[in-house]
């Protein structure tokens, strides 16, 4: 049986908020982000009001731009502690709707809803549903994406943004997706976009049109999975409330590519650090151990290391993908993205074997006070707080 | 150069030389064999940068030289051809083989082995081992070593100059240990202790026969020279914890098990067990054992041992039933010894007739990941 997924999408979320909070900001230019000091602030836009986007805001662009382009506009530090109050009522919503809901971010969710059109109509009705309840319960707009994959779920939400509902019929993925471009896809960024650009793909159906296998001649494994979401293949399923996670990754993709093994490693310690205090958030540990490489030609490599005995300690982490770079890296080899992968999850009590010589061991209790004690350093003060050994310029 | 020797004897040499070479070192050197010629015999070298191994052969040469090629093309062609002498002949980066029976040329790539790194086989005192009783001591604790552990002397075995010319070998893997100890003449000559990496000791063993071999260690090295072989080792780093405290001294109980009956149950009961832990429930109770196993995809086995207890107090412990099995097999009395100190601590069995031999295993615990 074909799945229904619906993908919804809050318009322009914080500055939604805002705006419907605040009726004197309505029909203004809003722009939500850091402070934009006169022109001269350094951080970037978080949300535009649709008033704002007329002007060129975007998100994630420079706020010293945003100024520039409109000056009049408000900009606003923004009040996250509202925004998840809001939030929270639409996650409500959405449940009442379907059992399994991965939300995404604040402002949007996958939902699952193939076994509920016996009691809410269509997927087309159950959507519009869903939209009215978020509106009469909020006052704020939404937008539906209706497929039955995720992938095209989440391209279809955005393509008759705001207010928008978008459905893609089940076995029509090809064509619903031939003529958009390729930037809609999962993972195509600006600079793969300009790789892909360079190739002669601007289309999706420029992908799709292809046979797989060329794909992955071109980019490697990578392009095979390109192939796939162009053509609408996309098995993943929705994850509900209840799934329990079965790996914890962080990956960064450098602005530029980079061939010192030093710049790599640092970000990869970064990675480690990050992936230690997730791990230790979710109150898990893990067995296996992943490093990914990709390299400027889009190929990549995972290397895996499986240990006895699950761990989230931040040097062992760190030691295994350092020996693994040692062993994959090539001198001169340029390298676009790392990332760290933990899998094989352990939650709650798990069996395990204790060490024989665990007394004689301080070192190891040393460092897992020391893990411990930056993991509630960074829970209390945030993500800024760091180990010495990244008191470097960290070039993300 | 030309050269004449015996196509079994260079086999040979060439297939240890080359199982050291990882083959990983892109377009280097040391991924090749090195071969010294001398008018009367072969040195056929290779190194990992770790274990440098070196074979020496008898052959007849019309002059000296030093070349290298790849070592496992070579022992593929030798592997095929029929046994006799052969006969190379060296000229121009080629080396060209002949077979006295078979007609037929083989030309390998070989390269001037000038640009080879030098390795210093050196000098040592060495003392006299018998190899079949090394190969013993090597058998008990092997399996109880780390393969990639984080910790790297558990990568290794640990050996240690005793008391009473005795020499004690030691492998761990941290959850569990395997201790065997022997008398062996003047080993108080040798270093007090060192960590032997286990690619070393594997090589070790494989040349292990029969006859003496000598051996010796300093500060970073260590050398075994078997037969016609080689072999400079580096040690492995740091301190090996020290073994002998984790051996338990003071027990509740202490059990004696038939063997073979032991290693019986516990393969069938291990087929419901499962990766990584391999958990089995012991419960001793009134000369009986009872080994259980219980995985919820699978199902569950039980099986009774008789057993002869000192103590008549039930005790259940969870263990790794690998790690028992690995134990049991290097047990070669008909029943052995296991000595009981507590549910969450240590269990160690050993032979019934003596005490140079001592597996230590950790029970399972049942821990919290928050």
């Amino acid at each position: 049986m074909k799945r229904v997924i619906i993908h919804i999408d809050m318009d322009a979320f914080f500055a939604a908020v805002e705006q419907n909070d605040h009726p004197e900001y309505r029909q203004k230019p809003i722009v939500i982000g850091s402070d934009p000091e006169k022109g001269k602030g350094r951080g970037v836009v978080s949300t535009a009001s649709y008033e704002a986007r007329k002007f060129g805001i975007r998100s994630a662009m420079p706020i010293s731009e945003a100024y520039l382009r409109c000056p009049n506009a408000v900009f606003l530090r923004g009040n996250m502690k509202r925004y998840k109050a809001v939030s929270d009522q639409i996650m409500a919503i959405f449940r009442s709707y379907s059992p399994l809901v991965e939300p995404i971010s604040l402002d949007e969710a996958f939902l699952d809803c193939s076994g509920c059109q016996q009691i809410f109509g269509s997927p087309k009705e159950i959507a519009q549903k869903i939209k009215d309840h978020i509106f009469q319960q909020t006052g704020l707009t939404s937008s539906a994406g209706i497929s039955s994959v995720k992938s095209v779920a989440k391209i279809a939400s955005d393509m008759q943004k705001p207010d928008g509902l978008t459905i893609c019929p089940a076995g029509n993925e090809i064509n619903f997706l031939k003529d958009l471009s390729i930037s809609r896809l999962w993972g195509v960024g600006k600079k793969s976009f300009a790789t892909l650009s360079g190739l002669g793909l601007n289309r999706i159906g420029d992908i799709s049109s292809r046979k797989r296998h060329d794909m992955e001649l071109i980019l490697g494994k990578s392009g095979g999975e390109l192939w796939d979401l162009a053509c609408g293949i996309d098995n993943r399923p929705v994850y509900g409330e209840n799934w329990q996670r079965k790996s914890i990754s962080e990956e960064i993709t450098f602005r530029e590519d980079k061939k010192s093994f030093d710049e790599i490693i640092l970000t990869l310690k970064y990675l480690c650090d990050n992936i230690s205090y997730l791990m230790s958030c979710e109150g898990c540990k893990a067995r296996t151990v992943s490093l990914k490489l990709r390299f400027d030609n889009f190929e990549t490599i995972t290397r895996s290391k499986t240990l006895d005995e699950c761990t989230r300690a931040y040097n062992i982490i760190f030691s295994i993908i350092k020996e693994m770079l040692e062993r994959a890296f090539i001198i001169g080899r340029k390298i676009r993205l790392v990332g760290v992968s933990m899998s094989n999850l352990e939650f709650g009590v798990y069996e395990t074997q204790p060490e024989l010589f665990s007394g004689q061991d301080t070192e190891t209790i040393q460092e897992a006070v020391l893990d411990s004690v930056i993991n509630d350093l960074k829970t209390k003060y945030g993500k800024k707080i760091k180990r010495a050994t990244l008191l470097h310029n960290l070039e993300r | 150069m030309l050269i004449k020797l015996e196509k079994s004897s260079l086999l040979r040499a060439v297939l240890i030389a080359d199982s050291v070479i990882q083959g990983k070192a892109v377009n280097s050197i040391i991924d090749n064999c090195l071969i010294k010629v001398f008018s009367d015999c072969l040195e056929i070298i290779s190194t990992d940068k770790d274990i440098s191994i070196k074979t020496n052969i008898p052959s007849e040469s019309d002059s000296e030289g030093i070349i290298t090629c790849d070592g496992k093309k070579l022992a593929q062609i030798l592997k095929e051809l029929p046994d006799g002498i052969i006969t190379i002949k060296t000229d121009n980066n080629l080396m060209v083989l002949k077979s006295s029976t078979v007609k037929g040329d083989y030309k390998l790539i070989t390269t001037d082995g000038e640009d080879f790194p030098e390795i210093e086989f050196g000098n040592f005192d060495l003392i006299q081992i018998n190899q079949s009783q090394f190969k013993k001591m090597i058998k008990k604790v092997l399996y109880a070593a780390a393969h990639d552990s984080v910790k790297p002397v558990f990568n290794g075995v640990y050996i240690q100059a005793g008391k009473n010319s005795t020499l004690n070998m030691v492998a761990s893997d941290s959850r569990r240990l395997s201790f065997t100890s022997e008398h062996i003449d003047m080993v108080e000559q040798i270093v007090n202790n060192a960590v032997i990496p286990l690619k070393t000791i594997n090589e070790v063993y494989k040349l292990l026969d029969a006859g003496v071999f000598n051996f010796a260690l300093n500060e970073k090295q260590c050398c075994f020279k078997i037969g016609n072989t080689t072999i400079i080792s580096r040690l492995i780093d740091g301190n090996f914890p020290d073994f002998e405290k984790v051996i338990p001294k003071d027990f509740i109980d202490t059990i004696i098990i038939d063997t073979k009956k032991f290693i019986n149950s516990l393969r069938r009961v291990m087929i419901f067990t499962k990766e990584p832990t391999y958990k089995i429930i012991m419960t001793f109770k009134n000369d009986v054992l009872k080994i259980e196993a219980r995985t919820p995809e699978y199902g569950e086995a039980s099986e009774e041992i008789a057993i002869e207890s000192s103590s008549s107090q039930e005790i259940m412990i969870g263990i790794n039933g690998q790690y028992l099995m690995d134990s049991a097999k290097e047990i070669d009395t008909i029943s052995f010894r296991m000595n009981i100190t507590g549910a969450m601590s240590p269990v160690t069995m050993m032979p019934d007739d003596t005490e140079d031999s001592i597996a230590v295993i950790m029970p399972i615990q049942i821990r919290s990941a928050e």
